[in-house]
């Protein structure tokens, strides 16, 4: 019997459908993901369990009835750190075991805003996000985060609202749409064997901007040595915004229409940024960078002053990388006072949120919770919490050598912040203005342009970005 | 005629065959509308809109078109980008040819050579970058030891506004160099090797017979190499963003770099399409005036 011979034609019939058939497979939806107890999908997986011990947690008080997780319960963010991973664990496991949720982390706060505004577009968006204070206006200007008030009537956070730093400078238009998660500040760190070979007196607390400046001259004029270490990305208003506060300025009007940074006290602050940097006590942004960024200039003992958040002392010590002794005083003050910049990021729920309950549950679980700050602090050796009552509970340095070095810890880093602390008032043009901000400010680096002439750009632009922006 | 048609009529192909070469080509020809024919008539839509992404365009008309006449930022990635033009095509093209004239040998291990001069056209933009950024470091980087060698320097390589822009063109030179070499000496082996010899016999040296032998019959490969490396260094981006970000300042804010960043970090999507049509604008112009000297040369292809 003779056997049937492929033909060429058949060949090509047989590929054609195979294609196809694999192009309609592709094409189709994926299958519901089922809910089991490790997450099933996503980019990034939750990792085994941790070690917790089992009467750490108590069950959190959830609202009757309970809600069902819907899907994989999705939780962004843009820092491995702070997307606590094994709180969410946790809470998991206690609270809905068998559901399955998962870490979506988007290293790097460009591409992770730029992803979640296109999962929020495309109608996918994850059931909670971790927020920055530069963009928490602009996302809740345009509408793209769920209102947290009717939450936090139905099920409160524990504790009062105003024990959460920030919570008010974050409302915007008078409601809350992200909830302040961190709390940071910054002091100033002095490297104590550069002042004394340069044999400057170490700072105090009565000290002033001019002070700052003049001792930075006095210890840069040695090779391979710089003042201080700030202004690494001056398109970060957080570097420069207690300098603008002290000489009596402000970055934006309070209906956010005008950029204010014109006036004669931001052309005095730009001004002293750039003596600073004309009088090389202080690398151009780029050469910072160049350096391994303004914490390493530091760290490397090569800057006498660090502008630095003393929250995470401890850390701060052991990641030295030349041994050095050190002490830290508040910021400088200057003619209409003494500022920090207070802040850190924040918690949202945005819109289209499957699981909106649950991602507040979460939430106030997280960011108000004693149990949850003590598994952090367990993990982390720090919990930088919001509720400032707290954070000195936990943050306060507990090794004898840090102790002895810094016995002034926690007027510098709780006492005064609440005191002289400011948030920055952040315009909801922030993405699209932090750019050109950085950009002209870096553009005087080099004494090329005046202080006037770059407040006059910067002016113009910001003015033009907030009168394109749509609500 | 199409060549279906023409094999048509030569008898070549049946009706059914026809069909099923159509139904073959099908999921190609799918890919293409979607993912280049659809974004780019979408795109072209775009441009007189105002679209954030989360919210639905809005038509604006000639708006953004207003907008980019009075973009001063624009200005300056156009002056950027040109720079950078300037500097990378002619290095990389007298380059190119010089070292594919140096690997044209036959010795013993040219192949390697040629292997040698290829890698870091395959190599990872990103690991290329960070390793020029250690070289051009101003304060470790070998480029400053070996000034310090001479008493020069140091030089702000990627942080001083008027070297930022030289120093990524000189490495992007080094990165495509040996590719275009590549090209340059496929071209120089299509050289028929009489020529030379008839051109010994005449009493032309090595000098004459690269400029009147060598130049003008490897020019339509001298050409493709132009037009690539003027459409590629229109498109700068990825250096400048790894390297530095577009600054210091403005220095290397080239028009892709500014694309974007308008698309992506403001979220004007109607703005950043036009930008893109724009520099669409400058690569066609340019590749169009190269034709046109080209064939006014006496060296234009046929159609």
């Amino acid at each position: 019997m003779r056997s049937k011979q492929l033909t060429r034609r058949a060949l090509l019939r047989a590929g054609a459908l195979s294609g196809a058939t694999m192009l309609v497979a592709a094409c189709q939806r994926p299958p519901t993901p089922i809910p089991t107890m490790a997450p099933t999908a996503g980019p990034t997986k939750v990792a085994e369990a941790t070690e917790v011990p089992a009467t750490a947690v108590p069950p959190t008080a959830a609202p009757t009835p309970k809600p069902q997780v819907k899907g994989t319960f999705t939780f962004a963010s843009h820092n491995e750190w702070e997307a606590r991973l094994e709180l969410t664990k946790v809470f998991f496991e206690r609270n809905y075991p068998g559901a399955a949720y998962q870490h979506d982390i988007t290293p790097g706060l460009d591409p992770y805003f730029i992803k979640i505004q296109t999962q929020i577009a495309g109608g996918t968006p994850p059931d909670i996000m971790l927020m920055h204070e530069t963009r928490a206006r602009g996302f809740s200007a345009k509408g793209l985060l769920q209102q947290l008030d009717d939450y936090q009537e139905k099920n409160p956070m524990p504790g009062k609202p105003e024990e959460y730093i920030g919570l008010d400078q974050l409302r915007y238009k008078g409601k809350t749409f992200v909830w302040p998660s961190l709390f940071a500040c910054y002091v100033i760190f002095y490297n104590k064997d550069l002042f004394d070979a340069a044999g400057v007196p170490y700072p105090n607390d009565d000290w002033t901007w001019s002070d700052f400046f003049e001792i930075a001259k006095r210890i840069a004029d040695a090779p391979n040595r710089w003042g201080h270490n700030l202004w690494e990305n001056p398109g970060w208003q957080g570097d420069w915004n207690p300098i603008l506060r002290a000489n009596g300025g402000q970055t934006f009007n309070e209906e956010d229409t005008e950029c204010l940074l014109g006036s004669p006290e931001a052309i005095e602050t730009f001004n002293f940024m750039r003596d600073n940097w004309c009088a090389k006590v202080v690398p151009s942004p780029s050469a910072t960078a160049e350096a391994g960024g303004a914490l390493a200039l530091f760290y490397s003992g090569k800057a006498a002053m660090g502008y630095v958040n003393p929250g995470s002392l401890e850390r701060f010590h052991k990641a030295r990388t030349t041994t050095f002794n050190y002490g830290i005083v508040f910021l400088p003050a200057g003619p209409k006072g003494r500022f920090t910049r207070i802040g850190g990021s924040q918690y949202a729920i945005p819109v289209g949120s499957k699981n909106p309950e649950i991602a507040w549950e979460l939430m106030r679980w997280m960011i108000g919770t004693e149990e949850a700050m003590q598994i952090e602090y367990d993990k982390h050796g720090e919990t930088l919490t919001s509720r400032v009552e707290l954070h000195a509970k936990f943050n306060s340095p507990k090794d004898p050598e840090v102790t002895a070095m810094v016995p002034n810890w926690y007027q510098a880093a709780v006492e005064q912040p609440l005191k002289y602390g400011v948030f920055i008032r952040h315009s909801k043009i922030g993405p699209e203005f932090s750019p050109v901000l950085k950009a002209e400010l870096e553009g005087m680096a080099d004494c090329s342009r005046t202080a006037a002439e770059v407040a006059a750009a910067i002016v113009q632009k910001a003015n033009q970005m907030l009168k394109e922006f749509k609500d | 005629m199409t060549l279906v048609q023409r094999m048509r009529r030569a008898g070549g192909l049946r009706r059914q065959d026809i069909i099923w070469a159509y139904v073959l080509i099908l999921p190609n020809l799918l890919g293409f509308l979607m993912f280049n024919v659809g974004p780019l008539v979408g795109s072209l839509g775009m441009v007189f809109t105002d679209w954030s992404i989360v919210r639905p365009p809005s038509f604006v008309g000639l708006q953004n078109f207003a907008k980019l006449l009075s973009d001063d930022i624009l200005a300056t990635a156009l002056r950027n980008t040109l720079y950078y033009v300037v500097l990378y095509v002619p290095a990389v093209t007298a380059l190119a040819f010089l070292l594919a004239n140096a690997l044209d040998r036959k010795v013993t291990g040219i192949a390697v050579f040629r292997t040698i001069y290829y890698l870091p056209s395959v190599c990872l933009l990103i690991s290329i970058a960070v390793l020029w950024q250690w070289l051009y470091d101003t304060h470790t980087g070998w480029l400053n030891y070996i000034l310090s060698l001479v008493g020069l320097g140091p030089v702000g390589w990627l942080s001083d506004k008027r070297w930022a822009m030289p120093s990524i063109a000189l490495m992007s030179v080094w990165r495509h160099v040996g590719y275009y070499a590549v090209i340059f000496l496929a071209g120089l082996q299509g050289i028929a090797q009489e020529l030379y010899e008839a051109g010994e016999i005449d009493g032309a040296g090595a000098w004459a017979k690269l400029w009147h032998i060598t130049v003008p019959l490897v020019f339509p490969t001298t050409f493709f190499v132009l037009v690539m490396a003027f459409i590629e260094a229109f498109q700068l981006f990825g250096e400048a963003f790894v390297m530095t970000q577009g600054g210091p300042g403005y220095a290397t804010t080239t028009l892709v770099f500014l694309v974007y960043r308008n698309a992506f970090t403001a979220f004007k999507m109607g703005y950043a399409a036009l930008q893109a049509w724009v520099l669409f604008a400058f690569i066609f112009a340019v590749t169009l005036i190269q034709w046109r000297l080209a064939r006014e040369h006496g060296y234009g292809f046929q159609d």
